[in-house]
């Protein structure tokens, strides 16, 4: 038994070390922490009515069917027509938004992403960290740190002000690692006050954030619901059969 | 009551078994198979892995009524199964947590016959036939990754079957042909398809039947490594032998339920295991135009993908990366040691199987790195003494002191 | 191998392995027939169809899908209306107490508005999808007034989709849930009663 524990630790810190080593690997750029919670529905609720008005005219989320928004948030079929539909669509279908591929290119060049599985195929963190990436760079020109170049002009460039980079060296490479108030705050009082606004601001990206990442699968939350009673279903089980195996095995001489 | 009942059961299977041979199947491999009485926490993976089998067999046969193949229509389909149909989401991490348990346990399962020597005479065959299932589930693994028409899953599928154009002479005709296209294409996932869900499940269900029947008709090895069959008592049973049903059917069970407590902790709660079993790229769909910057295949294949990529020759990686897989086959033969568990094993051998399973392990990690300097290094580097560990068996297993075996089990 | 020291655990215990295990085994069956109900997507393209009847002149029949199901709407005339009274005695269940329709509908007309009848155009026998056959025909019988036939195995409906009597079918056609929103404006899919 002793061995048996020995070589399941072996395995499981093996696991974990290249876990943790092939995550700080990848991107030079470290990501922010969104500090999003599936569970805060409220969050969900102003997240969705947020990507509502400012992300789903040009982005899609093909996957999302409204009933199923409305199952999560506790929405009946008026709220949902009211405050997201609005006419254009019924209530067990996909969300409507996004630009045709055509006039993705013809405004931004490059096609516009759906971002029903936006979560999945980043993270939760790259969203938020990319979100509040935005700065102005020498040229005066906007631009993203965490996707430099990106077509995507700053959706949320009103509520935060401007931005300059802050730099840092990572493995011997001077990359930005985040953003600070520009011009720079002169008193106290306007130091405050641009706290108070980038604090509103984090909590408009994470609640957008917060929304994508249940978008990407909506069952989330019922899984886990779900699994805790498996669980615990399979544990009293195996109790059973434990005290089951041992009658059997008394028969057994050693 | 309960004896007209019993009576009535009784009847009823002597009825079928004149028919049918019920009772001697029953008896030859359940109630009256002698199975050796020490075996240990290692010898639960084989029956794990019907388990598993089973699993995967009942969710991917309801994958398959939602699933639609098409390179225009496979990406959406899955996404209709995880949100559109009812249960969908659950059958499909069912299947997906499956496939890397499978693996998980099979790949125990073989480290245990590593470790007793469950390989040697007389379970040539039966090794041979456990290395034929691995070599169908890796087929059946490699293309069932292509259905969900990823990212990963495309350029997966693009970069393996490109290996066979380093064939000489008709190398690129062949991997066209495999293909059906001159890239990976909706032809090439409806013959995966095909072969996923029909072709290689039929082969691997009889391939596992034909290896229970070969282990029965040898009888079991066991941590001692010592055939219980050379002990008999009055009646002919082996000594230490006890009858399979009900002892391990009773600890089996158990051992199942424990098994099943880690898998739904997987299945309901990281299904994705941190982009290990489902890679995070494969929720983009497929796009024949544009690369994902870091191709990885998923983890049970990394150990093999290190060795292809160590190799700087097209060819020779590939060779390299079969052969790795192919020289399990080889192992009856190249151990030559007197005994058959590493417990009456000398330093040499316990040594080597040691360096070889954290070899194994590296070259996992490395599989799953970018393909770049001191990777490269690290992975020739254990390439080598992955292929040590067996080239050299002939002589270590021989100059290897051998323990004085019990004359019972332990 | 020893004697069992005591049968009694053994057999108790053995019971409820058995029970708990079996309990957890069918469990893990119902998401499995679950997942043969409608999905989603199915819900979507069921939900209701909106169908703007104002331009319908007396007489026509329309056929519009709910559910991938054929469903009909056939505006009546009052030369129409009145073969009902007088096919009354071919029918089989004339008062539709065995038909399905929402309750509203449930009346001699089979229809909330006299004037529009919905139906599913869906055999009660077997399934087919009969044809509309409004004017007489002899073919149909000396006393056919006007209805609809199914061409699979000779049912006959009248023109409120009532079954005739020694024919197949063993119902009238069935009403899908529907409901007037304005004047001219049929929603099927949703009745008032729901």
């Amino acid at each position: 038994m002793k061995k048996i524990s020995f070589l399941f630790a072996t395995f499981v810190c093996a696991f974990f070390v290249v876990n943790n080593v092939s995550a700080a690997g990848g991107s030079s750029i470290p990501l922010l922490e969104s500090y999003n919670n599936l569970k805060d529905t409220a969050s969900i609720q102003r997240g969705v009515t947020l990507f509502a008005n400012r992300c789903a005219s040009c982005h899609s989320l093909k996957y999302l069917r409204y009933s199923s928004i409305a199952d999560r948030l506790g929405w009946d079929e008026k709220t949902i027509d009211e405050k997201l539909i609005r006419g254009r669509a019924k209530f067990h279908d996909t969300f409507v938004g996004g630009l045709s591929k055509k006039d993705a290119l013809a405004t931004y060049g490059t096609e516009v992403p759906d971002l029903s599985l936006a979560a999945k195929y980043r993270s939760p963190n790259y969203l938020y960290t990319y979100l509040k990436a935005y700065y102005t760079n020498e040229k005066g020109k906007t631009d993203n740190y965490l996707f430099p170049g990106t077509a995507m002009p700053n959706m949320l460039a009103g509520e935060l002000g401007g931005r300059a980079p802050i730099y840092k060296e990572v493995n011997g490479k001077k990359v930005i690692v985040g953003t600070k108030p520009s011009p720079a705050p002169k008193t106290q009082a306007e130091k405050l006050l641009l706290e108070e606004k980038e604090a509103k601001f984090n909590q408009i990206a994470r609640d957008i954030v917060n929304f994508l990442e249940f978008a990407s699968e909506p069952n989330k939350l019922e899984r886990y619901d779900l699994g805790v009673k498996v669980i615990l279903f399979l544990l009293f089980l195996l109790i059973i059969l434990a005290f089951l195996k041992k009658d059997y095995w008394q028969d057994i001489k050693k | 009551m309960s004896d007209v009942k019993n009576q009535e059961l009784n009847s009823f299977v002597a009825w079928v078994d004149k028919r049918f041979p019920l009772l001697s199947t029953w008896q030859q491999h359940l109630s009256e198979y002698m199975a050796p009485k020490n075996f240990n926490f290692w010898y639960y993976f084989g029956s794990f892995a019907m388990l598993v089998l089973v699993i995967q067999l009942v969710s991917g046969v309801w994958l398959t009524m939602s699933y639609k193949p098409g390179s225009a229509i496979a990406f959406d389909s899955i996404q209709y199964i995880m949100r559109d149909v009812e249960w969908g989401w659950m059958i499909r991490y069912m299947h997906s947590t499956g496939a890397s348990f499978f693996f998980l346990v099979v790949y125990l399962h073989m480290l245990r016959g590593l470790m007793y020597g469950s390989y040697r005479a007389p379970r040539e065959l039966l090794w041979i036939l456990g290395c034929t299932i691995y070599l169908v589930m890796m087929a059946e693994a490699f293309m069932g990754y292509l259905l969900p028409w990823g990212q990963m899953s495309f350029w997966g599928a693009q970069v393996i079957i490109s290996l066979f154009s380093a064939v000489p002479l008709v190398g690129e005709e062949l991997a066209v042909w495999i293909r059906g296209d001159f890239v990976i294409s909706d032809a090439t996932l409806n013959r995966f398809f095909a072969l996923h869900v029909v072709a290689l499940p039929l082969a691997l269900v009889a391939l596992v039947y034909v290896h229970i029947v070969a282990l029965h008709k040898v009888g079991s090895n066991n941590p001692d490594g010592i055939e219980i069959k050379e002990n008999k008592d009055a009646d002919g049973k082996p000594v230490d032998g006890i009858p399979f049903h009900p002892y391990y059917t009773v600890k089996d069970l158990m051992g199942a339920t424990a098994f099943l407590i880690v898998f739904c902790a997987v299945m309901f709660f990281a299904p994705e295991m941190f982009g290990y079993f489902l890679e995070k790229p494969n929720f983009e769909p497929a796009n024949p135009l544009k690369t994902p910057e870091h191709i990885a295949p998923v983890w049970y294949f990394t150990p093999y993908y290190a060795m292809l990529r160590a190799v700087p020759d097209k060819l020779l990686g590939a060779i390299i990366m079969f052969a790795a897989i192919l020289i399990f086959y080889f192992l009856p033969w190249l151990n030559r040691s007197k005994n058959k568990s590493i417990r009456y094993m000398g330093w040499m051998s316990k040594l080597s199987l040691a360096v070889f399973i954290i070899t194994f392990i590296i070259l996992g990690w490395l599989g799953t790195q970018p393909a770049s300097g001191g990777y490269v290094l690290a992975a020739q580097i254990f390439t080598a003494i992955y292929f040590l560990y067996f080239l050299l068996m002939p002589w270590y297993s021989k100059w290897d002191k051998a323990k004085e075996l019990p004359t019972r089990l332990t | 191998m020893s004697k069992n020291p005591s049968p009694g655990r053994r057999k108790f215990l053995t019971a409820s392995a058995s029970v708990v295990g079996g309990l957890g085994v069918a469990t893990a069956i119902a998401p499995f027939l679950s997942a043969w109900q409608p999905s989603k997507k199915a819900l979507a393209a069921g939900s209701s169809v909106s169908v703007d009847v104002s331009k319908m002149q007396e007489g026509q029949l329309i056929t519009v899908e709910w559910r991938s199901r054929p469903i009909w709407i056939l505006r009546r005339n009052q030369e129409q209306l009145s073969t009902l009274s007088k096919v009354v005695e071919l029918i089989s269940d004339p008062n539709s107490d065995d038909s399905k329709q929402p309750s509203d509908a449930k009346n001699d007309y089979r229809s909330i508005n006299p004037e529009f009848l919905v139906l599913e155009g869906i055999c009660t026998h077997l399934g087919c999808v009969p044809l509309y056959r409004p004017n007489k025909d002899v073919e149909l019988g000396a006393d056919w007034e006007g209805g609809f036939f199914c061409p699979c195995h000779g049912s006959k409906f009248d023109l409120a989709g009532r079954v005739y009597k020694s024919v197949p079918a063993p119902t009238n056609l069935p009403i899908p849930p529907y409901k007037f929103v304005g004047e001219n404006k049929i929603l099927i899919g949703e009745s008032k009663e729901a």
